[in-house]
């Protein structure tokens, strides 16, 4: 399960381990900024900037950061929701042949649409209050399959009963479903063409805490029935940590760790990670006197105009001099622990033992 | 019902309180009989899932409930703005104000101040920053606008805003989510509340803005004394701030305590399931199951008979739960919770088999 990206990277195009399901190399989706009477380019907004990572067959890979640091741009330049401005998406077939997504047309793009998938975060929103149970649930299938009449109602209610609902309810409209049932629709529409690679953004972060935790434990049920491959979106450590094989941490752009849950959770290799997760309130009132909380000064920085040399020296209680100037690379401090930061292997950092105190 | 929740200390006591919406669709009882108290320079945090009440409490406070919804019942005793005295000092029933009425509008945003969840939906967009801040002031205040506006450079600076000065002439758009929700905060400073509501200040922010708000706010209350009375569904939130919690269910208390019993020893079934429910940091990386509570929370329209938590719990007594309303038992000072399996014996409760259950947190 350990990824090697130094390898991916000499060996140019071709994904090196079968198990890689996609390989994202050096991902870009920069949005332009217009301004004046002619709408001028006059910057860009560098939401993802030089992302790599690989996700691994049947693994949950986690993207976790605040808001505005491009981990959902990311998730929706892997769907084509978005035309990437740079990079490639090595994507693996059932056939083990390997093919880039970002120069492909969207009619080529029609077959890999039904593989890869998204679950949204907002129930309310992402379900037409139109339409059906059974329309919203069965069109991927009409659309793509042909299927209708009997045999839609079947499959329909098949997945309706894998996401824990019941089939009787296929005639009714959304407005009838409380938040955890419409996340469960929406889960079965994702489910119904049977992907390979699920794109999860923000899925759980709508619902209440009782909710969150059924629909957390379907979709790890899910992940064992379909041999699903989740890629999962999210600022809530907690719903990473449980849910997720590997993490990766983005900060205005750009990947800054990436490594086993386990890893990232317990020994962190970059003070941004070391922040966010002292961040997380601990829910048991006697830890509130013996935690000493790093509380971030400022702001997250402008990914119009983000800050010289490392993003995050702002706000970086380690910083000196060469991080305002000399912008760090992302590299391999330890097997499948990547860090962006120039004094990755000096730092003594605090991380989050098994009994949630900090260590 | 209206327990005696008085403890000497009281800033605001909350008895009965019963706040109805009546729809075309039927009546939701989004409070239904909810009785606590705010004591004096003490956070106390209303946790509960969304549709619980939680909300609406705070508002019926304010006298600011949306309409069609409107206070049926109950009592909001306000213990007056100064020290409480053993004589009871000046008490006024807020529940039974004009919520249009002069007297609500002096206390509201004077000694009882709000600031709400969305910042961004809360400031008025085509207003500066600084106008926002002085309006409160010049309302209740005899300051002149300078001084309005060197009050405001002070609460903005004191709330963490760098270069206050140049900020006064800002629009809330031209702010971060962070800085927007700090103006909040200084607005309602403004007039030295006895008591700031805040409703889920924290939840439309990041987790690193998060941690600076609560730290702000704890700073604060140390510093000016002031009571906070916040709404929240986040448990991290509530352990990290409170002093005293109250758990609401469907629009009724089904617990209330010091912070430290609701967590470490908590009674109810609800609250129970809750704590077990919250992924905790650390710990679920070696889980395979969260620990859910089953079912959803009912429709409004519909609400179970009995136990509003009855069809969901797992200690449930049928012919019990569902056939009357449980009743709320003392279990302390400041400690009840409302379920039938503390009925019987109530003062030998410490031996009942839920006790044991009650879930450590170590």
């Amino acid at each position: 399960m350990t990824t090697n990206l130094n390898n991916l990277q000499t060996n140019g195009a071709a994904a090196a381990d079968v198990e890689t399901l996609l390989e994202v190399k050096n991902l870009q989706m920069w949005f332009p900024i217009s301004a004046g009477f002619f709408r001028k380019v006059v910057g860009h907004v560098k939401a993802v900037d030089d992302v790599s990572f690989t996700v691994q067959k049947g693994e949950t890979l986690g993207l976790v950061g605040e808001s505005g640091c491009g981990k959902t741009t990311a998730g929706r330049c892997i769907l084509r929701a978005y035309n990437p401005t740079g990079g490639q998406l090595l994507y693996r077939q059932d056939n083990g042949e390997v093919i880039d997504l970002v120069p492909l047309s969207n009619n080529e793009l029609k077959p890999f649409r039904q593989q890869l998938r998204m679950i949204f975060q907002d129930p309310f929103n992402s379900l037409n209050p139109r339409m059906t149970v059974l329309d919203i649930v069965g069109d991927p299938l009409k659309i793509n399959y042909g299927t209708s009449g009997k045999e839609l109602e079947d499959r329909v209610a098949g997945l309706l009963r894998q996401v824990g609902l019941r089939p009787e309810y296929m005639r009714r409209y959304p407005h009838a479903f409380s938040g955890g049932e419409r996340q469960r629709l929406g889960i079965a529409r994702s489910l119904a063409l049977d992907p390979r690679l699920v794109v999860a953004d923000e899925a759980v972060s709508a619902l209440d805490v009782s909710v969150r935790a059924q629909i957390l434990n379907l979709m790890r049920q899910l992940q064992d029935d379909f041999d699903l491959t989740y890629l999962f979106v999210s600022h809530d450590l907690s719903v990473i940590e449980f849910l997720c094989d590997r993490v990766v941490v983005m900060y205005v752009g750009k990947i800054v760790e990436i490594a086993e849950t386990e890893e990232l959770f317990s020994a962190p290799l970059h003070p941004y990670t070391e922040a966010l997760l002292s961040a997380v309130p601990n829910p048991n009132p006697r830890a509130r006197t013996q935690k000493k909380r790093i509380v971030l000064e400022g702001d997250v920085a402008d990914p119009a105009r983000p800050p010289s040399g490392c993003y995050f020296h702002p706000r970086c209680r380690f910083a000196k001099d060469r991080c305002s100037q000399e912008a760090p690379a992302l590299r391999q401090i330890s097997p499948g622990h990547f860090a962006a930061c120039h004094f990755a292997e000096e730092l003594t950092l605090h991380g989050v033992n098994a009994d949630g105190e900090m260590v | 019902m209206a327990s005696d929740v008085t403890n000497g200390n009281s800033l605001i006591e909350v008895k009965g309180l019963k706040t109805h919406f009546f729809l075309d669709e039927g009546t939701v009882q989004a409070v239904n009989g909810v009785s606590f108290s705010i004591d004096r320079h003490k956070t106390l945090c209303v946790v509960g899932e969304s549709g619980c009440g939680k909300s609406v409490t705070a508002r019926s406070i304010l006298q600011i409930v949306d309409h069609p919804g409107r206070i049926v019942e109950g009592q909001i005793l306000y213990y007056g703005n100064r020290e409480y005295n053993s004589a009871g000092g000046e008490v006024i029933d807020l529940a039974a104000l004009n919520p249009r009425g002069k007297e609500i509008r002096s206390i509201r945003g004077k000694d009882i101040s709000m600031i709400f969840q969305e910042p961004m939906t809360s400031l008025s967009p085509i207003h500066t920053v600084g106008n926002q801040i002085t309006e409160a002031i010049l309302l209740h205040t005899e300051l002149t606008q300078k001084e309005a506006d060197a009050r405001a450079v002070e609460l903005l600076r004191r709330v963490g805003i760098p270069r206050p000065e140049d900020r006064l002439k800002a629009y809330p758009f031209q702010l971060s989510g962070g800085m927007r929700q700090r103006v909040m905060i200084a607005m309602a400073l403004s007039c030295n509340p006895v008591l700031l509501i805040a409703d889920e200040p924290t939840t439309a922010v990041d987790v690193t803005t998060q941690a600076q708000i609560l730290e702000l706010l704890d700073e604060l209350k140390a510093e000016l004394g002031m009571a906070i009375l916040l709404i929240t569904h986040d448990l991290g939130v509530v352990a990290e701030t409170a002093d005293d919690v109250v758990v609401m269910y469907l629009g009724q208390v089904v617990e209330r305590g010091d912070v430290d019993s609701i967590f470490h020893a908590p009674q109810h079934p609800y609250t129970q399931a809750l704590m077990r429910s919250i992924p905790k940091l650390g710990v679920s990386r070696h889980l395979q199951r969260l620990d859910s509570i089953r079912g959803m929370v009912p429709d409004p329209y519909n609400r179970p008979n009995g136990c509003m938590f009855g069809p969901r719990c797992e200690h449930f007594m049928p012919g019990r739960c569902d056939a009357a309303d449980p009743p709320t038992i003392q279990l302390g000072l400041n400690r009840e919770v409302k379920c039938f399996l503390y009925e019987d014996d109530a003062k030998a409760a410490s031996t009942h088999p839920i006790f044991a259950e009650g879930q450590s947190l170590k």
